[in-house]
């Protein structure tokens, strides 16, 4: 039996999640495998979260998984998620400087995972949690492809919306890390411009952004790096992190020298 | 003026190359044959030509076997594609360590030509690698590439300390031009790896004639080409003849210079030793027809016209002139006179993408009118000296202006 003092209850699909606290950990996360739920998934995002020690993933205090039973602990990220922050403030909004930061600290945090060669494949407002100290933490590695040819995964995973075109229509050989540009090009639109930019699917096929919304103070510059995160096909989007932070690291120059 | 490198594709009778190079200043830089230049060769070679030239590993065909390639030892006798995917890492670490052992400029990761590989072999191997059946489409041959060549080279170089960059060889042929999934799955495979710098891109398409006149294959490489550039890629193609205009309209960065066709036209059987040697045709390279002219229609153009305006009047030119000149494939004055006649093309190239187009137009348009006053000369031209190519190569130059470019 569990001697944690339980704080609080989230909604999870996979998992039954409580904020507790533990006498070892302090105040922590608890995740306790559901009747009947694989602990396939989890027991991914737990081999790709033991990789990295750093700010932008909640870190991992102890974890004990088998095929009948999980039992993870892991930190409590104090913080609101983007989605949260979307919804409650205009801190992102026709704000470019903050935007470009965000997604610098983004580009860093992903990249640990990039390097792995191991791409996210959920981005998206719900799985970003900002610290205090204003790092985001990228959450919910569950459906995380690794491109090393061992992944089996067969179902297609996605959120509609923020997911690309060749993620959701299952061409899973065109999957890299521009799958994840393509939903941070996402995310930055809707915080900057204050709206959701793809409401389904056929939004992500049919529809362009509109980058000339009334009343927004985009750069010239801004434009083309959300251009470039978003491109419809994946050889349009960027190739290279070092070149989106190049491009960021020169809109926020010019932005700084205005 | 844009820089467009131009790099002598050597290969049989190298040293016409060299020559040129050294002695006229004739091209950029060169790309190394081991299949004609042994290792010791190479390590003679001058400093200066190594750091402008770059190695083609020519996997091709795999089963390269000619004395000079050997000396290099990058792997016994491999028969088969399961021979080399079992030797598959050390090849690829022995190659690139010899590669980055020598002062040339950049590392190059070679590529294989399934065509010429047994296709009996594939189903256990794919099954082999994959753990799933091969269904023979292009996209099969693409997770072979990636897993036979790719990888093992990319992994490795990740692993070394070198400031060379990196090269990846890759062969567009027809069925990558007809095939739209085909063609994303390979830009999206090559665009992927943070590693590779360029692309070494080998045309290759079959002619009914000496010149690539398939309007859809062209114009889809020079799509792929520019898509390439979009993504910050150094493009280099090899192998090619005249319709490098094209190329370099598309954006490539260079292009390569061979004096026999087997060099300006990829053919993967030059890369098998049973290849049957045939002398061609001895012709002269007309910069005003924009094609090779077979040199028997030399002396009724000749009564009718100023030599010069049809042929550069470079010295090697002159030296065919003379009345004890013995036409042969194996006299190097006609490839010289080549390399220089067309490289003056080359070099007045305008830098702005619809200035080159308007050029290269003016070109064609001016060819296709001196064909007209040929004929109306009593001149026919055969079909492999005549000036069919023409009007094909100014409709894609048209539609690509139109289709990528968005304007008429």
């Amino acid at each position: 039996m569990l001697n944690d003092k339980i704080l609080k209850t989230f909604n999870s699909g996979q998992k039954e999640v409580t904020l507790v606290e533990n006498k070892e950990y302090g105040i922590c996360i608890r995740k306790i495998k559901k009747e009947n739920t694989s602990t396939r998934r989890i027991i991914r995002e737990i081999e790709i979260q033991n990789k990295f020690d750093c700010d932008y993933y909640p870190r991992l205090y102890f974890s004990d998984i088998t095929s009948d039973q999980m039992l993870i602990y892991e930190e409590y990220i104090e913080g609101k998620d983007l989605s949260d922050i979307f919804k409650e403030n205009n801190y992102f909004k026709n704000d470019e400087n903050s935007c470009l930061n965000l997604l610098k600290e983004l580009l860093t945090g992903l990249n640990y995972i990039w390097n792995e060669s191991i791409v996210h494949r959920d981005l998206k407002p719900q799985n970003i949690i900002i610290r205090d100290n204003g790092i985001p933490v990228i959450l919910d590695l569950g459906i995380a492809k690794i491109l090393d040819g061992s992944d089996s995964t067969t179902k297609i995973w996605f959120s509609e919306g923020y997911a690309p075109i060749e993620q959701f229509t299952g061409q899973t050989k065109l999957i890299d890390k521009r799958t994840d540009f393509f939903s941070l090009g996402v995310i930055i639109f809707e915080l900057f411009f204050g709206i959701r930019l793809f409401k389904s699917n056929d939004d992500v096929i049919n529809k362009s952004p509109d980058y000339n919304l009334a009343n927004f103070n985009n750069s010239k510059k801004f434009y083309n790096i959300l251009k470039k995160l978003l491109g419809k096909r994946v050889f349009e989007r960027y190739r290279k992190v070092d070149d989106i932070i190049c491009d960021i690291n020169k809109a926020l120059e010019r932005s700084n020298n205005e | 003026m844009s820089k467009i490198n131009i790099y002598h594709q050597c290969g049989f009778r190298y040293s016409w190359n060299l020559d040129i190079c050294r002695d006229k200043n004739i091209g950029d830089g060169f790309i190394l044959s081991p299949k004609d230049m042994e290792k010791n060769y190479l390590a003679s070679m001058e400093d200066g030509d190594l750091a402008r030239s770059f190695f083609d590993p020519q996997f091709y065909a795999l089963s390269l076997m000619s004395s000079q390639y050997l000396t290099y030892g990058f792997h016994d006798y491999i028969e088969n594609l399961s021979d080399y995917s079992k030797e598959r890492l050390s090849i690829a670490q022995k190659n690139i360590d010899y590669q980055n052992s020598i002062n040339i400029k950049y590392l190059t990761i070679p590529t294989i030509d399934f065509e010429l590989q047994n296709v009996d072999e594939f189903d256990s191997l794919y099954l082999e690698l994959f753990g799933t059946v091969y269904d023979g489409n292009d996209g099969n041959n693409l997770d072979l590439l990636n897993e036979l060549v790719i990888k093992p080279f990319t992994e490795y170089i990740k692993t070394i300390s070198t400031n060379k960059k990196v090269l990846l060889t890759i062969i567009f042929d027809e069925n990558t031009a007809k095939n739209n999934d085909k063609f994303n799955e390979l830009i999206t495979l090559i665009t992927s790896y943070d590693v590779v710098d360029g692309i070494y891109l080998i045309p290759k398409c079959a002619r009914s004639y000496k010149r690539i006149s398939n309007i859809q294959f062209l114009l889809k490489i020079m799509e792929f080409i520019n898509i390439l550039k979009n993504n910050n890629m150094e493009v280099i193609i090899g192998n090619c003849d005249i319709e490098s205009l094209l190329y370099i309209v598309a954006g490539a960065d260079a292009i390569s210079l061979g004096i026999y066709e087997n060099l300006r036209y990829y053919d993967g059987k030059r890369f098998i030793d049973s290849e049957q040697k045939r002398g061609p045709n001895p012709r002269m390279f007309s910069y005003k027809l924009l094609q090779w002219i077979d040199y028997t229609y030399l002396f009724p153009i000749s009564e009718y016209y100023e030599m010069k305006e049809i042929f550069d009047d470079n010295e090697y030119y002159e030296l065919t002139q003379i009345d004890s000149y013995k036409w042969h494939f194996l006299k190097s004055e006609p490839y010289k006179h080549y390399m220089i006649s067309f490289c003056k093309i080359i070099d007045t190239m305008p830098d702005e993408i619809n200035e080159k187009i308007k050029y290269v137009n003016q070109l064609l348009t001016n060819a296709q009118e001196m064909n007209t006053d040929l004929e109306n000369n009593g001149i026919i031209l055969d079909d492999n000296s005549g000036g069919t190519h023409l009007s094909y190569w100014r409709t894609i130059l048209l539609q690509y202006k139109k289709k990528l470019l968005g304007s008429d």
